[in-house]
Parts: structure tokens; C-alpha cells; sequence
């Protein structure tokens, strides 16, 4: 199979494996982020350009699936891979998973961000400030919890498969940039 | 032959605009896509979340199999007893039907709406606004109807409305509910004699709140009063409680010329506990109109 097909149906996979579970944990009112932290990963491993349609499809999906009025993932999707191709662009140092976390949380964080400003448009006042705040701690940490095992768990499968991966295994092969997508056939 | 930088920088220039355009695209046509494709993605989730649901139901047989004789004999004994108690009501309430039925004849009134009832789960729900919407498993197959009175019973027995079917798909159905603000409906206050409409503003006034506007200036609003369904809307029953008037604006006599008040009204529903809904249908009516 070629690479690019491959990388194709690898990534559908993980947003539908990923994509059902964050609508049934939102049945029951849990507001698991598991397709934010999944463009983040796949902004960092490829490019923005794949990061952005990535974003746009997964918000797509995830917005018609919960049947929301406004399509407030197409709002945040795009910040979050934006945020993380800043990252990708301006990290200095080589990428271990603990250096992650600093990326996660601020592009998962902007993310939040965007979520908890609209949601204090929609409820303005004090209730909802502490509503938008609470929202925008709690999403960004969780998101960030999910995106450091996401990325642990990914980068060992595409190494299977032969596919690019974030964490850099061999520094030597690297120079100076990071998140490079080292160890496939990018 | 690697590319010019010109080249490259136009190439990402046209794939950012492309991008942009998509967004703004999509945002616009939201509501059509919604209504379209909503159907499609409701319908191709539904047997993923039917599953998660069946899994639930399993699970919770099995533990009711765990349960004692001697403790599953007092639940037997109890729904004995509610049952007993709701067939005396239902009882009473056939005998009041007869009597309103001579009654009407004797009057030459047209006989009253008849009403049919679908029972229904809720398996979506958006975490994000937990208040606002749910998907329910029931749809077009199953009878439900766009517009049709979304409702649920208290632990008394009365019916209290939850919201408004506003999509239907094959096999499910999204509600939105009082505090979703594309939701408005009459509302009728029988202790001041007033009619006013549900969400009439804008927006939300709080995540526990609706506003109720176009509420008539020369009335007493009492706090606390109970707001009803009028039976304007074809498909919700009139009576049904739709919450509690907590307040109303004050109108000043002497320089305002407003004709209407607006105020906040507590809905009954608590939505965070609600698992099960009652869907109205008013019976002799195809469906899809």
C-alpha cells in the first residue's frame, strides 16, 4: 500500500475510534477532549496543511454528530492545529514526550479559549464566567493529559506502520529542528 | 527539482484562502447542512450509540439478577401498589372524559384534541450545552413528529414540558428545550390572566433561567406563579407546566409607554437527571406535516 494511503486511513481510523467514544462520554456529560488533542498530534507530525483539513472534517463530523446549531468546533479545530504549527515552526530543543506538554497546553488551551469566550457570549454574567472559566482549566489540562498518552500511543503504532511520528528516537539524524516527523517516509 | 519560494508561498496563499472560504462557507450554510446532513450523521451514529445503550441495559439486568429475593419481592409490592394507585387515577380520569364528552355534545362544542404518546431515551446529549439540546433514539419510523411537545413526569405523576422536537431523522430525533433560545413558545399565567412567550429575547438570560417576553402591562404577576402551554402551538398539549414566573421587570407609570414586560421564568425540567421522555402526537395527523 502506498504511504500516503496509508497515512490516509490511519488517521481515519484514530478520529473514528476517537470521534465515538467523545460523543458517548458526552452523553453521559463528560466533555472528553479526544479530537482536539488528535489535531494537535497530526499538526505536529505532518503540516499545517494536513492540520487544518484535518481540523475541518473532524469539526465537520464531530458538530453534525452532536447536532449543534453553530458549528463551534469549526471555531476552536483550526486555533488548535494553528497554535501547534507555531510550535512546530519555532521549537528550539529536540522533542521527548515531557516536552510536549508545554505545546499541548497552549494550543489545547487556546482551543479552550475559544470555547469559553463564546460560551460567555451565549451566558453572560457571573455564572457564566465561572462556567467558561471552569470550562476553559479543566478542558485544557484534560486535553493535555490526552494528548501525551495520544501521542505515545500513536508514535508506537505509526512506527509500526512506518509512518511519520513526533517523538524524535534518534537525536543524531534531527539538527537543530524538532517535531520533523522523523521516522517514516514523510 | 525543488520548488521556487514564490511558488510555495502562492501555494499555501491559495490552500489559506481556500480554507477561509470553506469556514465562512460552511457557517452560512450551517442550517441547511444541518438539516441535510444531520439526518445522514444521526442516522450513521445511531446503531454506535444504540450499542452503548443496549450495553447499559445489560449491565443493569445483571445487576438487578444480583438483588434478593426478599428485596426484589418489596420493589414487586411497591409497583403493585403504583399500579394500583395509577389505574384508580386512570379510572377517574375516563369517567371525566365520558362526562366532558356529553357535555361538549350538549354545548355543540367540537370534541377535544386527542393526544398519542412515544416513549423515548436520550442517547446524545453535547456536553458543551448540556441544557440546550438532546438526540433521543426514537424518529420518523418510530412517529415522531417535527414540533411535537417533548415532556416529562414528575415523581407525582404530572407532565412537564422539556422542549420541542426542532429535526427528525429516520431513527432519531433532536429536541431543543426551554433554555435554548431558538425555542419559543406561548406561555400562559392563569393566576394573573396573562399570555406571554417563552425565550422571546435574544438570548439566554442565565444557564438556569429563560426569559419570558410580550408579557401585558396592566396584570399582577405574582412571584412564583406557574407558567402553562396554551394549545396555540398545533403539536404541544395546552396545560402542560412549562416552570415557575421568578420575575417580572417593573414598568414606571408615569414616563414609560411600553405596552409589554419582560420577565425570568425557573423551568421545571431539571435537565441534568433526565433520562427518559415523553413524546405528544396529536392523533389524525399524517406525519411530516
Amino acid at each position: 500500500m502506498k504511504t500516503g494511503t496509508l497515512q490516509f486511513w490511519f488517521l481515519t481510523t484514530v478520529f473514528l475510534i476517537l470521534a465515538l467514544p467523545e460523543l458517548l462520554a458526552g452523553a453521559i456529560g463528560l466533555a472528553v477532549p479526544l479530537v482536539a488533542p488528535l489535531v494537535f498530534y497530526v499538526t505536529l507530525v505532518y503540516n499545517w496543511r494536513v492540520g487544518l483539513t484535518a481540523a475541518l472534517v473532524a469539526a465537520v463530523f464531530l458538530d453534525l454528530g452532536l447536532g449543534r446549531s453553530f458549528p463551534w468546533s469549526l471555531a476552536v479545530f483550526p486555533v488548535v492545529a494553528g497554535v501547534a504549527w507555531c510550535f512546530r515552526r519555532g521549537g528550539g530543543s529536540f522533542p521527548e514526550l515531557p516536552d510536549m506538554i508545554v505545546p499541548a497546553l497552549v494550543s489545547l488551551g487556546a482551543g479552550e479559549l475559544v470555547w469559553s469566550m463564546l460560551e460567555w457570549i451565549e451566558h453572560p454574567g457571573l455564572a457564566g464566567f465561572w462556567l467558561a472559566a471552569g470550562g476553559l482549566v479543566v478542558g485544557a489540562l484534560a486535553g493535555t493529559v490526552i494528548a501525551f498518552f495520544m501521542t505515545w500511543i500513536l508514535d508506537a503504532v505509526a512506527r509500526q506502520l512506518g509512518l511519520p511520528q513526533v517523538l524524535v528516537r534518534d537525536r543524531s539524524a534531527l539538527g537543530r529542528s524538532r517535531y520533523t516527523g522523523a521516522g517514516g517516509n514523510s | 527539482m525543488p520548488m521556487p519560494v514564490e511558488s510555495k508561498i502562492q501555494r499555501n496563499l491559495l490552500f489559506l484562502a481556500g480554507v477561509v472560504l470553506a469556514v465562512i462557507l460552511l457557517v452560512a450554510a450551517w442550517s441547511v447542512l444541518r438539516r441535510s446532513a444531520g439526518r445522514v450523521a444521526g442516522d450513521f451514529l445511531y446503531p454506535y450509540l444504540a450499542l452503548s445503550r443496549t450495553t447499559a441495559d445489560a449491565i443493569s439486568d445483571q445487576t438487578l439478577l444480583l438483588a434478593s429475593r426478599r428485596e426484589l419481592a418489596g420493589e414487586l409490592e411497591l409497583l403493585r401498589r403504583e399500579n394500583r394507585r395509577l389505574a384508580a387515577q386512570a379510572a377517574t380520569a375516563a369517567e371525566l372524559l365520558v362526562e366532558n364528552g356529553a357535555l361538549r355534545r350538549l354545548t355543540k362544542l367540537a370534541p377535544p384534541d386527542g393526544w398519542e404518546y412515544v416513549n423515548a431515551e436520550i442517547i446524545l446529549r453535547d456536553p458543551r450545552m448540556w441544557n440546550e439540546h438532546v438526540t433521543i433514539d426514537r424518529g420518523s419510523r418510530d412517529g415522531v413528529r417535527l414540533g411535537a411537545a417533548a415532556m416529562t413526569a414528575t415523581p407525582d405523576g404530572r407532565m412537564i414540558l422539556v422542549g420541542v422536537v426542532s429535526h427528525v431523522s429516520h431513527r432519531t430525533a433532536e429536541i431543543i428545550t426551554l433554555f435554548h433560545s431558538d425555542l419559543r413558545l406561548s406561555a400562559s399565567l392563569p393566576v394573573s390572566g396573562a399570555v406571554g412567550i417563552v425565550n422571546a429575547g435574544d438570548g439566554t438570560v442565565s444557564p438556569e433561567l429563560a426569559e419570558v417576553g410580550f408579557l401585558p402591562v396592566n396584570r399582577n404577576y405574582v412571584p412564583d406563579e406557574v407558567l402553562l402551554t396554551t394549545g396555540f402551538e398545533r403539536q404541544i398539549p395546552p396545560g402542560v407546566k412549562i416552570g415557575n414566573l421568578v420575575d417580572v421587570e417593573r414598568a414606571d407609570s408615569l414616563f414609560s409607554s411600553a405596552l409589554y414586560l419582560k420577565g425570568t421564568l425557573r423551568p421545571a425540567v431539571q435537565l441534568s437527571s433526565i433520562r427518559f421522555l415523553v413524546l405528544a402526537n396529536r392523533l389524525g395527523e399524517e406525519i411530516g406535516k
